[in-house]
């Protein structure tokens, strides 16, 4: 040791002896940085690599800005963040509003605490698809310009006239955009009984057909009880201190949530049925993603819900009406340690293709990514470590599904992250604000191989992803991911096959059951290959990702059978259907070629 | 020094003293003006009304100069009153008119504890810490002890006190505070020796790693224990909280790099129980089944009592398929380790994989109940550091 060193670290720790009694105090402040968040982060160090004829079998491209998809989230501000509303970021929609059976993409945008009141303000955004790789803002056409702490968003035709219709969340009143299939919305929130207290704090939702009436009701969960009355500021306690930063409080200490379900009364209006369906029985929690899909394979939906810092909840649907939470006895709830974490993300597939629907929940760090798999049931082991998906523990995570861009039948995964304390940039930290995305490729064996570096600039630049919404928006086989960056621009990651793998792209239609068909279960058999999947509102980290299904299936170029399990309970057999083209299943079995590839 | 509602809480208890040897004084002395005011005094007192009280001690005062009573009584209110200075004076007369006042001289010696007078006041506090009867004058006393010893070389009787105080009043805020700042005092005085005494040493280095650990700056923390390292080589702990240090920064690579530490600790310090516990744990989140199990053992077989390395055991024999084994296990570690969370979340995990459900059910409801009362405590100390109150809404203890 030199003695100039010596003499500046005798200096720096004896006067933080002498000067302040309280900070010298180890054991206090080992009391306090024991409460504190263990989270960290490396330094980005990630060497970018191109995907130039990459041995994925597909290469991805951020092609957000030559889309013109021309958009800046703001939440808050970009080098500190006050409150934890500054943190949340926004979720973003794949939805084909003008049923042209292209993709478009609606934004959701959220506000700052620093804005002026008059002038310019942030605003969701729909940006419609011109079939060229390029989109056209139609917002104000549309009738969606709106300002606001905007959350999360889910899309399902809740009055069954054939157009899908769009749920947003708000910190304030939520949203119910009515598609009036002109290509114009109209805000019946409050007409519809579904905007909710405008104190409360509303983030994941998704719509769902839980008593099977043919008519689609609404999930909505809520995050914390925050209000600029109760806020804290930074600092204030050592729950609201990291890495010796002051920075924003929140969510423990903060006083916890429950969720909404809304039952559709067939009538455009909804009634608050929380209480009574046994949703209201859980309290006291901080909601975030929700993911809606059949895990007992009962016929009937089930409710899961990544819930931040607190138990992961799992409502079983009764079938009657009400739902019972399982969350813990199906083990999903915990970290495989029993330990509570940070739950963002959500996102629901049968990765290894035993006919039950296995769950991925995102964390923050130091807690990775959860991976739950289906045992049959809805009985759930975490098989992260097994399955090779806890490699990455450094990174807060939020949006994320199973997609197979490769359309090799085995659904691989991807997520997007990005912490939550900007302060981090100001000081020399290993822990960096902006974070890389994941890839991670299935090996078919159950196991997972991380390919971030091998996908390139696109999944390893570091970003600040919030939502993330898979779908192919240029109709060419392969699902591609647009992703909502708090306080950036989007990223349209552009998938584009290199192999020859085949591939079907379905859009069910419903007729007894709900015409979006959401809660759809199909079963897709080619060759050797079954798989299932089901048509899902919300999901991913307060997102909407395409109501299509989309199978790869290898090199099989044809699909032998598709079994569609409508919600009404009908069951429909579709045979020998040519690969690689979109479909259109109405309910009972009538099959309308969309298109093929281009 | 004491805080003024420390003084004048102890003292509005006090004046049933006043009081009464004011109506002592009263029944005996004859009906003149110096008995109207000493009884008026007495009313202030009882009423509440120190103030008032003052001035009938003073007019007594004016009327009889050598009135040790009077002093007393006025010295007494007058340290209530934050009048340190003024009170000594007061009572210092009064010991001065009669040798014998034994409540003179205790205030005296809390006034001079007040006004950093310790030669003076410790010998007198010291007195009547052991005499007083439990109770709050008692305790008034031993908290001025023990907030006076800061220039005591000898840090042992005060010690004492502190701990007398922490046998007589369990859990007394204001004891747990001043036992504290003599905690903390003596932290820092004998880390500044250190540092003044042997600067290059590694022990400073060590302890600027502890501090800046302490404060979650990962990187200077790691830095001073290597540091340390350099200067002694097989200082045994420096790397296994190096390799802990990286596992909180999560940094990339981290695992590799948290090992390698750990390695190395193992290599001076074989007897390490948690450098293989925090082993086994890397290689279980490798899920290195084979590479974990061996270190769980080993860290079991060193430390019976780390009872995470019981539950990493149970946790491989659960994914080995030995269900039977994995839960003679948990049962051994809740058995001893009843309020051990974790133990009773991976034995429901196993009494479901077993079918065994109502075990299962057991063990959930112990698991979600150490979980609640987990959350209940977390939500107590955010009360109590932001308003004051636990989470039932009850106030903290005075």
């Amino acid at each position: 040791m030199s003695k100039d060193r010596h003499v500046d670290f005798s200096r720096n720790v004896h006067s933080q002896i002498i000067r302040n009694r309280l900070p010298s105090r180890r054991e206090f402040f080992r009391m306090a940085g024991s409460g504190l968040l263990w989270h960290a982060l490396p330094s980005t160090s990630l060497t970018a690599t191109k995907a130039l004829g990459s041995p994925l079998g597909y290469t991805l491209q951020d092609l957000a800005q030559e889309a013109h998809l021309d958009f800046l989230q703001v939440c808050g501000g970009d080098k500190s963040k006050k409150y934890i509303l500054e943190t949340t970021g926004s979720g973003v929609a794949f939805i084909d509003y003008d049923n042209d059976g292209w993709l478009d993409i609606f934004l959701v945008n959220s506000s700052s605490l620093d804005l002026p009141p008059s002038g310019d303000q942030p605003t969701n955004k729909l940006f419609h698809n011109n079939r060229d790789g390029t989109f056209t803002d139609v917002t104000a056409r549309a009738g969606l310009t709106r300002s606001g702490w905007g959350q999360g968003v889910c899309v399902g035709d809740y009055d069954n006239d054939g157009f899908d219709d769009i749920f947003v969340t708000y910190w304030g009143e939520d949203l119910l955009y009515h598609n009036n299939g002109d290509g114009t919305f109209t805000e019946v929130g409050r007409r519809a009984n579904v905007a909710g207290d405008p104190t409360r704090w509303s983030t994941g939702c998704a719509f769902l057909d839980y008593d099977r009436d043919g008519k689609l009701d609404l999930f909505v969960t809520h995050y914390v009880n925050f209000t600029m009355h109760n806020a804290i500021d930074p600092g204030t306690n050592p729950y609201c201190m990291f890495r010796g930063l002051a920075v924003n409080c929140g969510p423990r200490g903060l006083i916890g949530e429950t969720s909404t379900l809304y039952h559709n009364n067939g009538d455009g209006t909804f009634t608050d049925v929380s209480a009574q369906s046994g949703i209201l029985k859980q309290s006291n929690f901080y909601g975030l993603g929700v993911l809606v899909a059949d895990f007992d394979n009962d016929g009937w939906p089930d409710i899961y819900m990544a819930s931040d810092t607190t138990p992961a909840l799992l409502f079983m649907n009764n079938r009657n009406g009400t739902f019972r939470e399982e969350g813990l006895l199906r083990g999903v709830g915990f970290s495989v340690n029993g330990m509570t974490q940070a739950g963002m993300g959500v996102a629901a597939a049968d990765y290894d293709h035993d006919g039950w629907l296995d769950i991925l929940k995102t964390n923050f760090s130091d807690e990775g990514v959860d991976l739950f798999h289906n045992d049959g049931d809805a009985i759930f082991t975490n098989v992260t470590g097994p399955a090779g998906l806890g490699l990455e523990t450094h990174l807060v995570c939020w949006g994320c599904g199973f997609f197979d861009p490769d359309n090799d039948g085995n659904v691989d995964i991807l997520y997007v992250s990005g912490h939550v304390y900007p302060e981090l940039q100001r000081i020399h930290s290993d822990t960096s604000y902006r974070e890389p995305r994941v890839l991670y490729r299935n090996l078919g064996n159950g196991r997972f191989e991380e390919v971030s570096q091998l996908a390139g600039v696109a999944i390893t630049t570091p970003s600040t992803g919030r939502g993330a919404a898979f779908g192919d928006f240029d109709n060419d086989g392969c699902v591609d991911v647009v992703i909502n960056n708090q306080n950036a621009a989007p990223s349209l990651l552009k998938t584009t096959r290199q192999n020859s793998n085949h591939w079907i792209n379905i859009k069910l239609v419903g007729a007894r059951s709900n015409r979006s068909a959401i809660g759809a279960r199909v079963k897709c058999v080619s060759g050797s290959l079954s798989q299932i999947d089901e048509v899902r509102s919300g999901g991913s980290y307060i997102s909407q990702s395409d109501l299509r299904i989309h199978f790869g299936v290898g090199a099989n170029s044809k699909i032998d059978v598709l079994e569609i399990r409508w919600p009404s309970g009908a069951i429909d057999h579709l045979r020998d259907i040519q690969a690689d083209q979109f479909i259109r299943v109405l309910e009972g079995g009538t099959l309308t070629t969309v298109h093929a590839t281009k | 020094m004491q805080s003024g509602w420390m003084r004048r809480s102890t003292l509005l208890g006090f004046t049933a003293f006043l009081g009464a040897s004011c109506f002592l004084l009263g029944q005996s002395a004859p009906p003149d003006p110096l008995q109207q005011h000493m009884a008026m005094a007495e009313q202030s007192l009882r009423a509440g009304d120190l103030a008032g009280a003052e001035r009938e001690y003073r007019e007594i005062l004016k009327l009889d100069q050598e009135n040790s009573l009077a002093s007393t009584g006025l010295g007494i209110l007058l340290y209530g009153s934050g009048r340190t200075e003024e009170a000594s004076e007061t009572l210092q007369r009064a010991l001065s008119i009669d040798p014998g006042a034994k409540r003179a001289e205790l205030f005296l010696g809390l006034s001079e504890a007040d006004l950093r007078e310790c030669s003076k006041a410790i010998p007198i506090l010291s007195k009547y810490f052991e005499s007083e009867p439990t109770g709050k004058l008692q305790r008034l006393t031993g908290l001025a002890l023990l907030g006076c010893d800061a220039s005591a070389s000898d840090p042992l009787p005060t010690l004492q006190i502190a701990e007398r105080l922490k046998q007589l009043y369990p859990g007394d805020p204001d004891v747990l505070y001043e036992s504290a700042e003599l905690y903390t005092r003596l932290w820092s005085e004998s880390a500044s020796e250190l540092m003044a005494k042997h600067p290059d040493s590694y022990r400073v280095h060590q302890l600027a790693g502890e501090v800046y650990e302490a404060q979650n700056n990962y990187d200077q923390a790691i830095r001073e224990y290597s540091l340390a390292l350099q200067n002694n080589p097989k200082l045994p702990t420096m790397h296994y909280r190096i390799g802990q240090l990286y596992l909180h920064q999560g940094a990339e690579e981290v695992d590799e790099k948290a090992m390698n530490e750990f390695r190395q600790e193992k290599a001076i310090n074989p007897d390490s129980a948690v450098t293989d516990l925090a082993m086994a744990d890397i290689e279980m989140h490798r899920h290195n089944l084979e590479k974990a199990k061996p270190l769980y053992e080993e860290a079991a077989r060193l430390d019976p009592s780390l009872a995470d390395a019981g539950v990493g055991l149970a946790r491989i024999l659960f994914e080995e398929h030995e269900p039977e084994a994995a839960e003679r296990q948990l049962r051994a570690v809740v058995a001893e380790y009843p309020e051990n969370a974790e133990a009773h979340y991976v034995l429901m995990l196993v009494f479901r994989g077993e079918k065994k459900i109502q075990d299962a059910a057991t063990e959930m409801a112990t698991f979600n109940r150490l979980q609640t009362e987990k959350a209940q405590t977390f939500q107590s100390k955010m009360n109590a550091l932001m308003n004051g109150k636990l989470a039932t809404g009850e106030a903290l203890p005075k």
